[in-house]
């Protein structure tokens, strides 16, 4: 990051907020490659469960997947998940509520929502940058079973889906996080609000391996858009009007969740009692 | 002040061997007392724990209801058989979880705050005080939903199991929750060395999901890995098979075996790393 764009009158403050996030995150670098390397133990237990599913025949298609193809889907959601889930964003929001931590931003021109968001961007990077090699690594060790696009205009699209999808996500997280105005102890919404995020949101499985009637409902609600959309769109699964629908509904969430987490604020606010100080 | 009840004279009169034991667990007891009225004062808080255990174990049978839409047996096991291993997984984690897990969580960050005094200096074993001393009773509800799950899934196949594979598989249940331990022992023991190390609180996590999975789904040197150094395929597959199989070969032999030799070699890690301790607070 260099001096001058850290000087800039708006953005600096946020890029040095950014910059503080990298050092952070560094200072414990064994935490982080501990996360990292046992990160890969859920893609090994998808490999085998998909590879039993499919009766270890590579040729076999169950619902329009290979195994090739079920596999991409699971590398491809690693890196998603390093790209753009946050990992302690929405537990570190809450801890700062509940220990009046926020006290300070109520006095300082910053704003509490971009704050937390160049954090959270600036772990994504360290994360991805410090994951990148042991996943190229796997994606190396799992060529043969593959199956990612290879025209650029599918990754041209994905891009966008996967920078919504890191956006939809952080604002949900947030929002969940906000909570903690009210509730003392929020780690269990955060639990039950996440496990369904993962299923109805395609993390445990492809979405398109339910049945239809409640597959059409699912596409409605934002958890969609969070993973299944985005790994949708690099898969080749949706057309291109779907694509274009899955944009709108993925942009309409993000917004109303923006909305949410504004209201959130002000609400909260009128109710925190700065405890601590 | 004096004790309006002395401890029974028949106790002292004990041989050491049985005494020892009875003294662990009375100090269980109190220490599991302690907890109940901990959690009783957070009632909603209490609750609502258990209702995020029951999300993420929906997430599991979830995903075999949609596997089991698309074939019929997976690695040779059918849907109901498989309903029995998530059920026996869910059984043995949440009776591990009520019993060490939160202790064992909680290592890391005593040993960085320096909390960990407080169990090295009382009169008992430091392993014992600094790994069962909260209890997690919300996990009571959780295990006997695992079990309702073996239950059911028994009685979809049909299955009568006799009282002896009934004994073998809480035996071998008890026997997956010693692993369980022994394995999470061993991980948040590196937090003597590495500073913050939630990490290795997610890595237990991930290991865990291993135990849901049918040992023959796993090939080569993972499942060799998996099932000798750190036996977490065994740990829920075991006691499964006992009821859907009639497991009784050479294989209990050394699963107990090996049960054993991962507690005992855990118990020495612990101690070896006791040694770099440094009281950070003091």
């Amino acid at each position: 990051m260099t001096s001058s764009s850290l000087q800039h009158p708006f953005l600096g403050k946020y890029l040095r907020v950014m910059s503080i996030g990298f050092q952070n995150t560094l200072v414990y670098r064994w935490n982080f490659l501990i996360r990292a390397f046992f990160g890969f133990l859920p893609l090994t237990c998808s490999f085998f469960l998909w590879n039993a599913f499919f009766g270890g025949d590579p040729d076999a298609r169950i619902q329009g997947y290979a195994f090739s193809g079920m596999i991409s889907y699971f590398l491809a959601m690693m890196l998603l998940d390093s790209l753009a889930s946050p990992t302690e964003d929405d537990w570190q929001v809450a801890g700062e509520i509940r220990d009046g931590l926020i006290s300070q931003f109520l006095l300082k021109p910053i704003d509490y929502l971009a704050y937390r968001f160049s954090l959270f961007l600036a772990c994504r990077l360290v994360y991805t940058s410090t994951t990148i090699l042991p996943a190229l690594g796997m994606l190396f060790f799992l060529r043969q079973y593959l199956a990612f696009p290879e025209e650029p205009a599918v990754w041209l699209v994905t891009l966008p889906a996967v920078l919504l999808s890191a956006i939809l996500q952080f604002l949900a997280a947030y929002c969940i996080a906000l909570l903690a105005f009210w509730i003392l102890e929020i780690g269990a919404p955060i639990f039950i609000i996440y496990s369904i995020e993962l299923l109805a949101g395609g993390h445990v499985f492809p979405l398109d391996l339910l049945p239809g009637s409640l597959y059409r409902l699912l596409m409605w609600t934002p958890f969609a858009y969070e993973y299944w959309f985005p790994l949708g769109v690099f898969l080749g699964k949706f057309s291109q009007p779907e694509i274009w629908r899955g944009f709108i509904l993925q942009i309409t969430w993000i917004a109303i969740f923006y909305l949410l987490a504004r209201w959130l604020w002000s609400r909260g606010i009128k109710h925190y009692s700065a405890v601590g100080g | 002040m004096t004790h309006p009840h002395p401890e029974p004279q028949a106790d002292c009169r004990q041989p050491r061997l049985i005494r020892r034991p009875c003294r662990y667990l009375r100090l269980a007891w109190a220490l599991f007392r302690y907890s109940l009225a901990r959690e009783m004062m957070f009632k909603v808080n209490f609750l609502l724990w258990i209702v995020v255990e029951i999300a993420w174990f929906a997430l599991q049978w979830a995903l075999i209801e949609v596997l089991f839409h698309h074939v019929r047996e997976i690695a040779g096991w059918n849907k109901y058989e498989m309903i029995i291993l998530i059920g026996a997984s869910q059984f043995i984690q949440q009776t591990f979880q009520l019993l060490f897990m939160i202790n064992c969580i909680e290592l890391p960050e005593n040993v960085r705050t320096g909390k960990l005094d407080f169990c090295l200096l009382q009169p008992a074993n430091s392993q014992f005080l600094a790994t069962v001393r909260k209890f997690d009773i919300g996990s009571i509800a959780n295990a006997g939903l695992g079990l309702a799950f073996v239950f059911y899934g028994v009685w979809k196949l049909g299955l009568q199991p006799s009282l002896a594979q009934i004994l073998l598989f809480f035996f071998l249940s008890g026997n997956g929750v010693l692993i369980h331990y022994a394995v999470m022992l061993s991980i948040v023991t590196l937090s003597f060395w590495i500073v913050r190390a939630h990490g290795l609180v997610v890595g237990y996590y991930q290991l865990f999901q291993l135990t849901r999975i049918p040992r023959e789904a796993f090939k080569g040197i993972i499942r060799i890995i998996f099932t000798f150094a750190l036996p977490m395929l065994l740990v829920a597959c075991c006691p499964a098979e006992t009821l859907t199989r009639n497991l009784w070969n050479w294989n209990l032999l050394w699963i107990t075996g090996l049960t054993l030799i991962l507690l005992s070699l855990s118990a020495a890690w612990f101690r070896f790393a006791l040694r770099f301790y440094t009281s950070a607070s003091s």
